[in-house]
């Protein structure tokens, strides 16, 4: 297939676009025709039709893109010289291992989110030995115990708890010394 | 552009993995490796509870782990605990020998959470320690009351 058209070729072409029928490749070759320089005032309307698609399309959010993303992807020549593409974001475009990539790591993190609400809702768990346990009598038995070899029954623990929370602990301290004054 | 077309894929995919695991990391504590590393071995019991059962009792989290016969396990354990100090209130420590075998520790604050850590090493009937670790809205003394009150 050739890849300019002729006037009369745009017209057919034209009148097929506006009555929905053309394929991305035809619509591809009115763009590159509506790119050339001294056309006729009459397509006017239709340069200022595809500029504005071309506009429109740069100002959509990513993700928005995505909804009106066209079969092919967009070259630098498809768009009128106000409408180019910065090259940066026209390379993220079009390389596709990146937006596998991209995609991919928005994957990652979204299984990493599901899983952790999935195990916050199974969040009371033992392991014994590796394995897995769910069972709540179970694992409240294991934590019970486990505060069982913990030695907290001297007076010990709850009178160094009182002096930590004691705001006067260093003026009560000093008032011992008092008397050498 | 062959080296950016390497690189950015691996840069995404590293973000992805980072931002993922920022959010699994609860907290910012050493002794976090010892329930990370031992909590599915052979010999360990780990409980790890923040669902249902807490809700009677107040505590937003328990963690516990008991570790029986694994020096190196101790050894790395007593120096997690060496790193959670910095900036921590010791309510008690007992030393055997040279050997810290009791362990509690008031740590600051994480927004509303009152946080304890409790280590304690046995070595009747072998080698064996345990480490709790605590989250509660409540002040320390009201938590110690509670485990007391468990124990009983």
């Amino acid at each position: 297939m050739k890849n300019y058209l002729t006037i009369e070729e745009a017209d057919r072409l034209f009148e097929k676009y506006y009555d929905g029928e053309t394929t991305s490749a035809e619509q591809e070759l009115l763009l590159n025709f509506l790119q050339q320089e001294d056309l006729p005032i009459r397509f006017e309307a239709e340069h200022a039709l595809f500029g504005y698609y071309a506009e429109e399309k740069l100002r959509l959010s990513p993700s928005q893109e995505l909804l009106f993303e066209i079969e092919r992807p967009l070259q630098k020549d498809d768009l009128t010289e106000k409408g180019k593409i910065p090259h940066r974001n026209l390379w993220f475009r079009l390389n596709p291992v990146l937006k596998w990539s991209f995609a991919a790591a928005v994957l990652l993190f979204g299984v990493f989110l599901l899983d952790n609400r999935v195990e916050a809702q199974n969040s009371d768990v033992a392991y014994i030995d590796g394995h897995r346990c769910t069972d709540s009598r179970e694992v409240t038995a294991l934590a019970i115990a486990s505060i069982e070899q913990i030695d907290l029954g001297s007076d010990e623990v709850a009178g160094t708890v009182n002096k930590m929370n004691d705001n006067n602990l260093v003026e009560s301290q000093l008032q011992q010394f008092q008397e050498l004054k | 552009m062959i080296r950016k077309r390497t690189f950015l894929p691996l840069l995404f995919l590293l973000l992805g993995w980072f931002a993922a695991s920022g959010v699994q990391a609860q907290n910012d504590l050493f002794i976090s490796k010892v329930f990370d590393m031992y909590g599915k071995k052979k010999g360990v019991v780990m409980v790890d509870l923040s669902g249902e059962i807490l809700e009677n009792y107040r505590l937003t989290r328990f963690r516990s782990i008991t570790i029986k016969d694994d020096p190196e396990a101790a050894t790395f354990a007593r120096r997690c605990l060496e790193r959670d100090q910095v900036g921590a209130k010791k309510i008690k420590e007992v030393v055997a020998n040279g050997i810290p075998t009791s362990i509690y520790l008031q740590l600051p604050r994480l927004g509303q959470d009152n946080r304890l850590i409790l280590y304690n090493e046995s070595r009747s009937g072998g080698l064996r320690i345990t480490l709790i670790y605590i989250e509660s809205n409540d002040d320390t003394e009201a938590i110690l009351k509670l485990l007391l009150k468990k124990k009983q």
